[in-house]
């Protein structure tokens, strides 16, 4: 199969269609927290990984749909209010909408020393309790690291990520 | 064929051995770089494919979330330190996500074409994956900057390996040859004297390579025979030549001989105007002595009188042998004739003593003689020895053991 892959792959390189369009806002969201998810283990893995989604997100919606992980994994999504629920129990992810001082708080309290991958949409700083600070722009979603927050929530990212995600970003 | 056109020794061995040692080294430096190149050549594809690999790893997560900016940093960041001329990522559906490539490619584009085709084995695709998911391949393509750089400096090496090949199996040969090329140049010097000089004393001096030597010591040995037979050559046809002029009994000259002489002394005395005599002598009873005493007796009185005879010659006279008992004189250049009877007289005197012997015997053999002096006798050497052979038959007849001139020719 590598042959064939070896063969293929030069083939098809030869007849180069143009650059495809930048993807919508929402599948862009989805495809890096999906590749984050991909990235990440658990210290107990299930066979279904649970994404809660909290409500004040902006460009969820494709996120919503779950869908598969590249390992195999099946992901289900399902909306959460973080205010309102312990949500350590119930969530290997956690997608955040924007910040603010209570929620921080609320979420520090729950999921402090958990396994739970804390993904946040809008938390430019990435100091609170959020392990991923997504960066949306108008053609690429970039992410940042949180590594205090990682090493204490007991998951295991790849090396390759949190080294991504410690990039400077380049001046917007 | 031009003595020019023939090649020396030296000259002939000399370019033998430069070809010898450039032939081998060209063939060695070749077969290194060629095995050299081809060595690097599995390395630096090695290397590319390492490479590949490598980025493959590190680009994974970037495109995974098709983070273009941070894969384009880690490609810069890994091929630039590497020999490679241009990497290009792909993502799943081979559409180009970044593209990287060395600054400075824009010098000499078909060199380098010709140079990578030749030396490298073409880019290496190397597929990414995520989860054994495949998600995009990158493509490095060498840079064969490193081994043009290799193939220059062994091409540089072989030509100074040649240089230096050929200084040092020039000088080299020049040492050696000089134990080869002295002993040939000696053995043709001394061969060439011998012929056209006939110098047989020259010898070949010793040679350091054994061959040389041995060839040497036998041209030696040849020349001590050849030497020895020329020398012996010389004293046979010495011994011939005196034998052919002398008397074997009594070392005086033979009859032929002392008529040359005489025919000299004659043509001599009339250039000068002056006289010359010949003494005709002849034993007065060797006869009786011969028989009874032997021959044997006889040759040893015959010794004992020639003996006596050269004792009271000059130096420039010469006594002779004729045959038998007889003997004669050849008086040298005389200013007057009277110089010849004082000879005559003086070899009388001498008889008058006995002829020891070998035996203890003593014997007195007293001889006649006959004086003959140009140009009062004669004019000619044979009528001057006939004068004085008539002569001594006068003086045979008068008494014995005495002396008698010839008579003097009348003119008209």
């Amino acid at each position: 199969m590598l042959a064939a892959l070896l063969v293929a792959v030069p083939l098809a390189a030869q007849e180069l269609p143009p650059a495809a369009a930048p993807l919508p806002r929402a599948e862009s969201v989805a495809r890096v927290v999906m590749g984050l998810l991909s990235y990440a283990r658990w210290p107990v893995e299930r066979e279904t990984l649970r994404l809660c989604v909290d409500g004040g997100t902006r460009y969820a919606g494709k996120l919503m749909e779950g869908g598969t992980l590249s390992t195999g994994r099946l992901v289900a999504a399902r909306p959460v209010d973080v205010m309102a629920e312990n949500t350590a129990p119930v969530c290997d992810a956690l997608y955040l909408g924007a910040m603010t001082d209570a929620r921080r708080q609320k979420i520090s309290a729950d999921l402090a020393g958990r396994p739970v991958l804390v993904i946040a949409e809008e938390d430019f700083e990435c100091e609170a309790g959020s392990m991923f600070c997504l960066n949306i722009r108008e053609r690429q979603v970039s992410f940042r690291v949180n590594l205090d927050a990682v090493g204490r929530s007991g998951i295991h990212v790849h090396p390759g990520v949190l080294q991504l995600g410690r990039r400077k970003l380049p001046a917007a | 064929m031009s003595p020019s056109a023939r090649p020396t020794l030296y000259g002939a061995l000399r370019r033998f051995h430069l070809r010898v040692a450039l032939i081998a080294v060209f063939t060695a430096g070749t077969t290194l770089t060629a095995l050299g190149l081809a060595a690097l050549r599995a390395h630096a594809d090695h290397n590319l494919r390492l490479v590949a690999r490598s980025i493959a790893y590190t680009v994974e997560a970037p495109l995974v979330f098709r983070d273009e900016a941070a894969a384009e940093e880690t490609l810069s960041l890994i091929a630039a330190k590497e020999d490679v001329a241009a990497v290009t990522l792909f993502d799943r559906d081979h559409q180009q996500v970044s593209d990287w490539r060395r600054h400075g490619q824009e010098r000499f584009p078909a060199l380098r074409r010709v140079a990578g085709e030749l030396l490298t084995s073409g880019p290496v695709d190397q597929p990414i994956y995520h989860e054994s998911h495949h998600v995009g391949s990158v493509r490095v393509a060498g840079d064969p900057v490193a081994l043009l750089h290799f193939l220059l400096k062994g091409i540089l090496a072989l030509l100074a390996c040649l240089l230096l090949t050929s200084l040092g199996a020039h000088y080299l040969s020049s040492r050696m040859l000089v134990h080869i090329i002295d002993p040939v140049r000696n053995l043709m010097r001394v061969a060439h004297a011998v012929r056209s000089e006939r110098a047989f004393g020259q010898r070949v001096p010793p040679a350091r390579i054994e061959e040389l030597n041995a060839l040497g010591e036998d041209f030696n040995v040849l020349l001590d025979e050849l030497e020895a037979w020329q020398d012996q050559l010389q004293h046979e046809n010495r011994s011939l030549a005196h034998r052919a002029t002398h008397d074997s009994l009594t070392g005086l000259l033979n009859r032929a001989a002392f008529s040359e002489a005489l025919d000299q002394a004659v043509l001599t005395a009339a250039a000068r105007g002056q006289y010359a005599a010949v003494l005709y002598l002849d034993s007065d009873d060797f006869k009786t002595i011969n028989d009874r005493y032997g021959h044997a007796f006889g040759d040893a009185v015959l010794v004992g009188i020639a003996q006596r005879i050269r004792a009271c010659l000059r130096e420039n006279d010469q006594a002779a042998r004729l045959g038998g008992d007889e003997f004669a004189v050849l008086v040298g250049p005389l200013r007057r004739a009277e110089e010849a009877v004082l000879t005559a007289e003086r070899i009388l005197v001498a008889m008058a003593e006995p002829i020891l012997l070998a035996n203890g015997a003593r014997i007195v053999a007293p001889l006649s003689i006959g004086v003959a002096v140009y140009p009062v006798h004669a004019r000619g050497g044979p009528a001057l020895l006939q004068a004085a052979d008539a002569a001594m038959y006068g003086a045979k007849r008068q008494s014995g053991a005495t002396w008698r001139s010839a008579e003097v020719v009348t003119p008209g």
